[in-house]
């Protein structure tokens, strides 16, 4: 009776096991024929938009439990040019491939930073935004330069192009004290407050919408550790869909709606669309 | 000063609405789960305790898979997999919400099966015969004699299956479904604090408690007979 | 109707396993009759009774209850059971009381009395209420009418037990072993239960160690050792006057 039992249960593993590997390898799109993804969207009539909706200021909730932010105005203009509706899907970001491959979004839209990783397996517009990866302190702080942060405590937000950015740069990475990872840029900045961490590594848009909703002032340093540029994420062979979201937001930079939207949440049109 | 308390007051409220609505999805997750896991799991019991080899064995494999796997795979499992698994042009997605019941409900009816089982079987053969002898049908001693008593065994560990169901929803989040937790975490991102995650806890606590009287309740009305 | 035997039992056998526990016993019960089964432990007595209840499955042999049959042997050497219906009425002349009690926890004396009259013999609920008080005035307990079992001592459970099975009113009571799991003081009060119910000449099977109330209470004992009857008779002979030798031993291990 045991052995049999022992048996039934290594044959349930290989099978579980059989079945994950055939769900991790993924199925690639394997439509051989035209591209009509934007004409599938056009004939649904709806668009659905995949973000994590705890980023602000691209793309978060509300005060009045509403999802709100720059890409999502920019979202929200593009589509009522194109005459589809917008829906705004929140997801786990670390399912976006996931999501978007199965059908379930239709673009990831989330201050989506373009890098050749990821390029793999999306598909991505011309850059809309551009994005720095700086060093920030206290305001108070005697840092001023990366040498001054030899043997300090950096902290960063996990699985962020943060992270990546000072991969990139061993030399420092190496001649700091320690490396704090965070599950949330909100949680990072709050230990720079009280002090837990000496210097932060983070997004400028995260951290100058920060600063500009609590009043609160830090030290940026001028020098960026990354550059980074913003995209919106398709699946890799809706190329049409993809063109006409590019085409929609080229107009917009052209009559100078983009400008606006970016205006209204960083004060600047940091925009760099048709530029 | 009052405007501050004001201001203070006003945010609060707005807090509390805001996780509110959130606990409002939490609690559709718990009731639905409860609904269709208590039943199923009675079905599954049966199952595990039948005498038909092919019957137990798979019921078994079951139970070994849905206890023995995270329920955060078996939610994530549910949802992608008939994307994945079904050919190219029959893509049949299945809706968040539906997909977070289902795991729920299969994985919890897995556990009130362990839960009804240990219970069921505890019961003393003596009692079965009783009943037999007196002219009870099967149906009339399960339901008359032996249910009543396997309720009053297994009430502690039923507590402890719906009171790590509540803590559960938060699971969800990883669907992308706005429940209590996610929408803590929102806020806490939007206004870089962790307030609205401490009031969440709150929350959950508040509804565990309710929980826990409740169960209490229902042990002093059981304390009638030893 | 009254040539026609109570209980006829003819060849027995039960095995469990590779152990055969019972080899062919046969014997009748008349009607009004109260029968003593005694023997060494393992020799049968309680698988016997189990097996008349329908709590176990024979392997060969019949058995009838006043002439109707309940399960026989057939020329294949098949058992054959009758059909369900007809068991259930048949299980509904027989009760059976159990050396643990077996009451239901859950239920008071009195519930415990009328569940079975309510939902199987579809009394209505205030007939069988009186016949539980009735019954409870029988075997003394009217005062924990309301208690529940854990409540009340090993003696008292037992009695409410025998109300319990009188409850359904049924042609032959068989008690296994009725007072071994009681404290020796507890006892009298059980067996002062059954021998009342002997004086009124309910038809009684009891498989017993209590020699003294075999010996006073039965119209006749029966002797069983590994599976078979070695000696049956009336009491005055069996302890007197025992013929076999493995009788003569057992009653001398005993006494």
């Amino acid at each position: 009776m045991k052995k049999k039992y022992f048996k039934k249960s290594i044959a349930a593993i290989i099978l579980l096991v059989l079945i994950a590997s055939i769900m991790l390898t993924g199925c690639e799109s394997s439509s051989t024929g035209a591209d009509d993804s934007w004409d599938k969207v056009k004939e649904k009539g709806e668009f659905v938009l995949g973000l994590d909706e705890s980023f602000p200021p691209m793309g978060f909730k509300d005060e009045n439990g509403e999802i709100v932010g720059f890409d999502i105005d920019t979202a929200k203009e593009v589509f009522l040019r194109l005459g589809v509706e917008l829906k705004i899907q929140p997801i786990n970001w670390d399912a976006k491939e996931q999501e978007l491959n199965t059908g379930n979004i239709d673009c990831i839209w989330n201050g989506f930073t373009i890098n050749d990783k990821r390029k793999e397996s999306v598909l991505f517009t011309k850059p809309y935004l551009n994005n720095r990866q700086v060093l920030v302190v206290k305001e108070d702080s005697k840092y001023n330069t990366i040498e001054d942060l030899e043997g300090k405590k950096l902290g960063l937000q996990a699985e962020s192009s943060a992270e990546d950015a000072l991969s990139a740069n061993e030399e420092f990475k190496s001649k700091l004290k320690e490396v704090v990872l965070f599950d949330d840029n909100m949680l990072a900045i709050m230990d720079l407050e009280k002090g837990g961490i000496d210097v932060l590594l983070i997004d400028e848009v995260v951290i100058r919408y920060y600063m500009q909703t609590k009043g609160t002032s830090f030290k940026i340093f001028e020098k960026e550790l990354s550059h980074e540029e913003y995209g919106i994420g398709f699946r890799k062979n809706d190329k049409k869909l993809m063109g006409k979201v590019q085409e929609t937001l080229e107009a917009m930079a052209k009559d100078g709606k983009l400008a606006e939207i970016s205006i209204k949440w960083f004060e600047n049109d940091i925009t760099t669309v048709g530029k | 000063m009052l405007e501050n308390i004001d201001n203070i007051l006003q945010d609060l409220f707005r807090l509390f609405r805001l996780l509110g609505i959130g606990a409002l999805t939490s609690l559709k997750i718990f009731f639905l789960t409860l609904i269709f896991s208590m039943p199923l799991g009675l079905a599954v019991a049966f199952g595990r305790m039948s005498k038909n080899k092919l019957i137990n064995s798979i019921v078994r494999f079951f139970i070994l898979v849905m206890r023995g796997t995270p329920l955060i795979l078996q939610i994530m499992f549910i949802y992608y997999a008939p994307s994945f698994m079904l050919p190219e042009g029959m893509k049949i997605n299945i809706d968040r919400f539906v997909a977070a019941i289902i795991a729920f409900s299969l994985n919890y009816s897995a556990y009130f099966a362990e839960i009804y089982r240990g219970g069921i079987e505890s019961i003393s053969q003596g009692q079965y015969e009783a009943a037999a002898v007196l002219g009870f049908t099967k149906v009339q001693t399960f339901f008359k004699i032996i249910v009543p008593q396997v309720i009053k065994r297994i009430l502690p560990s039923i507590s402890n299956e719906v009171i790590t169901l509540v803590k559960d929803t938060a699971l969800v989040t990883t669907l992308g479904i706005s429940e209590l937790y996610r929408a803590a975490k929102n806020e806490a991102a939007r206004v870089f604090s962790t307030v609205p995650l401490f009031v969440a806890g709150l929350f959950y606590l508040f509804m565990n408690s309710i929980v826990t009287k409740i169960f209490d309740k229902i042990e002093k009305k059981l304390s009638y007979y030893r | 109707m009254d040539n026609i035997p109570m209980l006829e039992v003819r060849g027995l056998c039960k095995n469990f396993e590779t152990n055969e526990v019972l080899s062919g016993v046969s014997f009748n019960i008349e009607k009004g009759e109260v029968v003593a089964v005694i023997g060494p432990s393992g020799s049968g007595k309680s698988t016997m009774l189990r097996c008349i209840n329908l709590l176990e499955r024979i392997d060969g042999g019949s058995i009838s209850i006043a002439g109707d049959m309940m399960v026989h042997t057939n020329n294949n050497k098949k058992v054959v059971y009758a059909q369900k219906s007809q068991l259930r009425k048949i299980r509904l002349r027989l009760g059976m009381v159990f050396q643990s009690f077996n009451l239901f926890p859950h239920f008071s004396v009195t519930q415990n009395i009328t569940e079975a009259q309510i939902h199987v013999a579809k009394k209505d609920p205030r007939n069988a209420a009186e016949t539980a008080n009735e019954l409870l005035k029988k075997v003394g307990l009217s005062d924990k009418a309301d208690a529940y079992p854990y409540q009340l001592s090993g003696g008292q459970c037992q009695r409410v037990a025998i109300a319990r099975a009188l409850a359904m009113n049924p042609d032959i009571l068989f008690f296994d072993e009725p007072t071994s799991a009681l404290d020796p003081e507890l006892t009298a009060e059980v067996l002062k239960v059954i021998q009342d119910l002997a004086a009124e000449h309910m038809t009684m099977v009891v498989v017993t160690h209590e020699m003294g109330f075999a010996r006073d209470v039965a119209d006749r004992v029966i002797f069983m050792d590994k599976g078979l009857i070695v000696e049956e008779g009336k009491p005055a002979n069996i302890f007197s006057n025992p013929q076999n030798g493995r009788t003569k031993a057992f009653l001398k291990s005993i006494f």
